[in-house]
């Protein structure tokens, strides 16, 4: 990727959002479609079917690898945001018996949000944590609102805004001392950072395939055997999947996440090392502009995400005028709204900073002279909007 | 995150025309006869607008203005400040922001943002109107 005004193509800097699938990966997920491949029901009993069904549990025992867990406590689902939803609220309704209090993070993804207040309005009482160790949940903070009756803590491993890392090991430490079981949206995190299930004592952990050069539309949902975990369904209609997440398994989905999973480990190091001396030419290119401020110190954020606010200038127009160049902002302008981005707002930002944020997230295309690129565009777009704002607003 | 890539729709060719560059982005040189201004906006309101029209008689002779905000509150302040040239007082009066809204095909969402550049023009009329007032 180069100059997007000379070549037509974009600078995509939005992989936290999501990857293209790796060539190897589509190949794989091929095998299990045509007539000639693995494309027979796993659950069949028949040869063909018998082969389907290797090549989920070959895919399951890919994605167990990557985490230190056994190939049993794989669950796959159709991403993150529904193993997000199996977890909390099957976790959650399972344990009501025992306590209705559960805790989560301000600043976490809508997919854990958004149960959590499901639950809530179904008379579980919810503890809504603000990050305030330099925008993630230290194991102080969270001891201080643990109670005997809470059952289930959901927090994430990697921001997707702002690539904050929370200290997982040691929270998963609190919980399980506690009694208390430790869910964790991995989405951002898979594949770009180190994960051991049993060192970090996590009891149930999510993953999406499409942030790691996937396929779109598969996740999973890692749920403890030892200590065992246990979960109702969100849904019903079949046995498939431990009677958790019923129906037909998605073999070509499988492989290619399974697959995903074998080459992120492979190429974890080496790749964080390369994204990180990237982004660190774009945060010193960025600097360089005037009135930039990183959102998150970066010493305490994944090497791969860097999100910066851009001083008296409004964010949807730097955003209109970065032509050919993906990254992502924050304002919902998305949905039609151009309401501020609320993790932003709960590390203590106002609302014209929150909205003339940027996220940018490199992967494995991103090269030097993409980064060199984008802050060229963006120094001259930053300064004429300054150039074009009245005094009076500066 | 809100979460967009790249500039999205919705966004007309006029939008992205007089977003790109406009002769009368600006302020007049001080001291230049004639020239009356009206603000509106602030940074809480998500747009900030300052129009200067350079007058004669009952003629705007040009206009020039400073923007801060979305890409269709900066559009629509280059758009009227293009338009304004050469127009008389009363008739620049008439001007409304469903008239600039629907020009530049604005959604109905923006439409807040742009009737703060009618409340600027507004203002930038009446100061021309109060100074000729006042020399005649």
């Amino acid at each position: 990727m180069t100059d997007p005004s000379a070549t037509g193509k974009s600078i995509y800097l939005d992989y936290a959002a999501t990857t293209p699938v790796d060539p190897a990966v589509i190949k794989v997920m091929v095998e299990c479609l045509g007539e000639d491949g693995d494309f027979a029901n796993p659950s069949s009993v028949h040869a063909p079917g018998v082969a389907a069904r290797a090549r989920v549990e070959h895919g399951r025992e890919q994605v167990a690898a990557l985490l230190g867990a056994r190939s049993g406590e794989i669950i796959f689902t159709s991403g993150a945001t529904e193993a997000d939803n199996l977890a909390i609220r099957g976790a959650a309704l399972f344990q009501a018996h025992k306590g209705r209090h559960i805790i989560t993070s301000k600043s976490e993804h809508r997919a854990v949000l958004d149960p959590f207040k499901s639950l809530e309005k179904e008379g579980f009482e919810v503890t809504w944590l603000v990050p305030q160790d330099h925008g993630r949940v230290s194991p102080e903070q969270l001891r201080a609102v643990l109670r005997p009756d809470t059952t289930l803590v959901s927090l994430m491993h990697v921001n997707n805004e702002t690539g904050l890392v929370h200290d997982i090991g040691a929270l998963g430490k609190l919980c399980r001392s506690s009694g208390v079981l430790f869910h964790v949206d991995a989405a951002q995190s898979a594949g770009k950072l180190p994960i051991d299930v049993r060192a970090m004592q996590i009891d149930m952990m999510s993953f999406s395939a499409h942030k790691i050069y996937g396929p779109k539309g598969i996740g999973a949902l890692f749920v403890s055997r030892d200590p065992r975990c246990n979960l109702y369904p969100v849904s019903y209609g079949g046995g498939q999947e431990q009677g958790l997440r019923p129906g037909t398994l998605a073999t070509h989905q499988i492989a290619g996440m399974g697959l995903a999973f074998e080459l992120a480990a492979a190429r974890m190091q080496p790749d964080q090392q390369r994204l990180h001396e990237l982004r660190e030419v774009l945060w010193s290119g960025l600097q360089a502009i005037g009135g930039v401020t990183a959102n998150g110190e970066l010493e305490y954020s994944a090497p791969n995400i860097l999100n910066v606010s851009f001083q008296g200038v409004e964010g949807e127009s730097l955003l209109f005028g970065l032509d050919g160049i993906a990254v992502s902002s924050g304002s919902a302008c998305a949905s039609g709204s151009r309401e501020p981005s609320y993790v932003l707002r709960s590390l203590g930002l106002d609302d014209q900073a929150a909205q003339s944020s940027l996220r940018f997230s490199l992967g494995r295309s991103t090269g030097r002279e993409d980064i060199d690129a984008v802050v060229t565009m963006l120094g001259a777009q930053v300064r004429r909007l300054r150039a074009l704002a009245p005094e009076w607003v500066g | 995150m809100g979460r967009v890539a790249m500039n999205t729709p919705p966004y007309s060719p006029l939008v992205r025309r007089h977003f790109s560059g406009s002769e009368g982005v600006g302020r007049f040189e001080a001291g230049i006869p004639g020239v009356a201004q009206g603000c509106a906006g602030s940074r809480e309101q998500g747009v900030a607008v300052q129009f200067q029209c350079r007058v004669e008689g009952e003629r705007i002779l040009e206009a020039r203005f400073l923007a801060w905000g979305c890409p269709h509150s900066i559009a629509g302040a280059s758009w009227l400040a293009e338009k304004l040239a050469g127009m008389g007082l009363a008739e620049a009066a008439g001007i409304t922001g469903l008239e600039v809204s629907a020009a530049l095909d604005v959604p109905a969402d923006k439409l807040g943002s742009i009737l703060i550049l009618e409340d600027a023009l507004g203002a930038c009329l009446e100061n021309a109107r109060q100074r000729r007032y006042l020399t005649e």
